[in-house]
């Protein structure tokens, strides 16, 4: 069960920290991706008539 | 503070677990035809499976999407929970805002399937990373739509620094 971790003059609760750490890993993980050339958009070619006549 | 009158408030409830458990239906849906559009052998079954995939991800699953964001914030605001007061609540918008983002950065490349699906014929080999990219991240977002519905029925507790100072 998710965190019914008693607080204590305020504490975050582990759960909060355990998805704030969990969270940032995944938003360094994405930082990396980007960065390596692995964004949105990597699989379509740009000179694709396909993308340019439709949507 | 605003503060909904009951058959207010019972009324955006409706429509946020309808947007958001529809959404997740949505989603799994959406992973099917994904997977059978990787997976078929079949030529029209791929072709039929990236159209429906363009469809159901403009007309339902970007909607839905808004929908349930929109119906999440005014939930917040206008019941005693408010929207930065609890980390539960927080960490909902953040994660129904992060699947938003990446649906919508999503959106070319379904179009882009639909489109060479719909003007050539794609075999099994044909753009498969492009189509695992598609099974990846429909899978991904619904591993991660269903941590905002845990969050919701169990709403762990733990109030953020301004909950604390609004007390």
């Amino acid at each position: 069960m998710v965190g019914p971790t008693p607080e204590k003059n305020g504490d975050t609760p582990r759960w909060v920290k355990m998805s704030g750490f969990l969270g940032g890993g995944v938003a360094l993980l994405i930082l990396i991706m980007l960065f390596s050339g692995h964004g949105p958009g990597r699989h379509i070619p740009s000179n694709n008539p396909a993308v340019e006549e439709g949507q | 503070m605003m503060i909904m009158t009951p058959s207010l408030r019972k009324c955006a409830l409706t429509a946020h677990i309808t947007s958001s458990v529809g959404l997740l239906g949505a989603a799994a849906s959406f992973l099917a035809l994904a997977i059978a559009g990787l997976a078929s052998q079949n030529a029209q079954m791929i072709r039929a499976a990236y159209l429906a995939m363009e469809l159901a991800a403009w007309f339902v699953i970007v909607p839905l999407a808004f929908a349930s964001l929109l119906t999440g914030i005014v939930q917040s605001i206008g019941t005693t929970w408010g929207l930065f007061q609890h980390y539960w609540v927080l960490a909902k918008l953040l994660l129904s805002v992060f699947v938003t983002i990446v649906l919508l950065l999503q959106m070319k490349l379904i179009g882009y399937l639909a489109n060479v699906a719909a003007n050539s014929i794609l075999t099994s080999a044909d753009l498969i990373e492009a189509r695992l990219s598609l099974v990846v991240h429909a899978a991904g977002g619904l591993l991660v739509l269903l941590v905002p519905v845990a969050l919701s029925v169990y709403k762990p507790r733990g109030i953020t620094p301004y909950g604390r100072r609004q007390a």
